[in-house]
């Protein structure tokens, strides 16, 4: 097997005396998608985080495509090859800033040449034409924000996406849309996706594998045909898929 | 019997651009029955709920051929006539508990509050009922949670605070605006499944608001279908399947779920025909 796009060994996370992550360790392949499912409080966005270098990690190691990473800080290279998208679209793009400053900003911390032609296309890419370029995030709908934002990391080329409910906030028919897209991008691009979700559904459709998360720890992994054979063990991951199946009146 | 009858309803608000209009000649009967509305964003979904409310904003205009509330013309209503209604007889659950309690009051003296505004009670026969009201949303500790303020629960927990404080005065219509929304998967089936039981067991009506056409159809009788405005498609839960506008069969399609493998998945081509 090659070396893992994303290695974690027995991560710990602290907040003041709260373990949010207690020693989880995932691998992820390249080109794979990955997927974690759990509730709030589970764990699953703090580990994102961490990875991202967004918060500090007490304990374990954190690989990347075989380099190894510090608890806290990242370099400029990291972040090349590492990028994230987050869920609320309304708090992640700045207020002020029109949506050609937003791409150009990262274009211009990576030191990348041909702006312009960049920019045209990464918003040709997430399907908004240049038409979009120079409004401000108010004027956008959450479903263009959320492909704002995915144009935002996509456009310094990373080769892992980091995905933190990309698409919770919006509607079901937007979801589609983003689903689409971003899976569109992963086949384009070559991309490792490492995504989030308390969807059981949106999970097993965008993932090769998935891990449920309960309570800070990996409860189990498996594979979204298992959920189909029911071929899991853990009862946390069966309360999961009958919620995913909706309201029934007994 | 019918409990509420809206005929062409329309909201519209006055913008720095334009008239909006949100609601666009709307109609339907509501009994002592589970009426799902279903819609995106923008379809006009709440404003439909907020008109029979009474709470839309001051600056929107609203017109009906008929909004009546068990007899009550609801247009004619002065303030102090809905005030009464609100809370005693028109219930609403909004969906995020978070913003929609208020967080210096406790959660015990909001309920307590609601009772009190429409019943001459005594303070201890008020508590005695907020108390009897939390057990019946099933919060297993309600003499705890009776002391806690909003920021100290759980979004469950909150969401059936929210419900308990609207059944309090036993209203006969209920208007749930994206009740499960904000909360955890298996959280939310406990909810409805709160919500359900109180709703059958005092036979209220209920008008249950979401985006999730899924759920709705799950737990209501019947489903209306809102795309910029307007109905485009109203029908049984259970004839779902056989539903006939494309806008109603885009939104069945297009959920991922566990063990269909479409990719990509099926989106909606709008069309604007569809507006009309």
């Amino acid at each position: 097997m090659s070396e893992p796009a994303v290695l974690i060994r027995d991560m710990r996370v602290v907040f003041d005396d709260y373990m949010a992550l207690k020693d989880v360790s995932i691998a992820v392949q390249p080109k794979e998608s990955f997927g974690i499912v759990g509730e709030s409080g589970s764990g699953k966005s703090t580990l994102l985080r961490a990875i991202a270098g967004l918060n500090a990690f007490e304990a374990g190691t954190l690989e990347i495509n075989g380099k190894t990473y510090p608890a806290r800080g990242r370099d400029k290279a990291f972040y090349r090859t590492v990028q994230m998208v987050f869920q609320d679209p309304y708090g992640s793009l700045h207020p002020r800033q029109t949506v050609d400053r937003l791409l150009l900003e990262p274009l211009a911390i990576h030191g990348f040449d041909n702006t312009e032609a960049r920019i045209a296309r990464a918003l040709d890419e997430v399907g908004l034409g240049t038409g979009f370029r120079f409004r401000y995030s108010h004027q956008l709908s959450g479903g263009q924000r959320q492909r704002i934002a995915i144009a935002r990391a996509l456009i310094v080329e990373p080769k892992i996406l980091l995905l933190d409910e990309p698409t919770s906030a919006l509607d079901a028919s937007i979801q589609a849309e983003i689903l689409n897209l971003l899976e569109q991008a992963r086949r384009d691009r070559d991309l490792t996706f490492l995504m989030v979700s308390h969807d059981l559904g949106v999970v097993s459709h965008m993932c090769d594998r998935l891990a449920v998360m309960r309570g800070g720890e990996v409860v189990e992994t498996i594979l979204p045909d298992s959920l189909v054979t029911r071929d899991f063990s853990a009862d946390y991951t069966r309360q999961l898929l009958v919620a995913s199946e909706g309201f029934r009146r007994d | 019997m019918t409990l509420l009858s809206v005929d062409n309803l329309r909201v519209t608000f006055p913008t720095r651009t334009g008239r909006v209009e949100a609601v666009r000649g709307v109609s339907f009967t509501l009994g002592k029955e589970r009426l799902g509305i279903v819609g995106e964003s923008g379809s006009g979904k709440s404003q439909t709920g907020r008109a029979i409310m009474g709470l839309t904003p001051k600056q929107a205009e609203i017109s009906a051929d008929r909004l009546e509330f068990s007899g009550i013309d609801l247009l004619k209503a002065s303030d102090k006539e809905r005030r009464a209604l609100r809370g005693r007889r028109v219930g609403m659950i909004l969906q995020d508990p978070k913003y929609s309690l208020n967080p210096v009051m406790t959660i015990g003296r909001q309920i307590i509050e609601t009772l009190q505004t429409h019943e001459r009670i005594s303070n201890r026969e008020a508590r005695e009922r907020a108390l009897v009201m939390l057990e019946a949303v099933q919060i297993r500790d309600p003499g705890r949670v009776f002391d806690l303020y909003p920021h100290e629960v759980s979004g469950g927990m909150g969401q059936r605070a929210m419900i308990a404080m609207m059944l309090v005065c036993g209203p006969e219509l209920l208007i749930a605006d994206e009740p499960t929304s904000a909360l955890d998967v298996t959280v939310q089936l406990d909810v409805l499944n709160i919500l359900d039981k109180l709703v059958a067991d005092r036979g209220m009506g209920l008008i249950f608001i979401s985006h999730d056409l899924r759920l709705v159809s799950s737990f209501c009788d019947r489903v209306i279908v809102m795309y910029a405005g307007r109905i485009v498609e109203e029908l049984p839960s259970a004839d779902l399947k056989s539903a006939k506008h494309p806008y109603t069969q885009g939104l069945l399609n297009c959920l991922p779920t566990v063990g269909s493998d479409r990719h990509p998945l099926p989106t909606l081509e709008r069309q604007e025909a569809w507006r009309l």
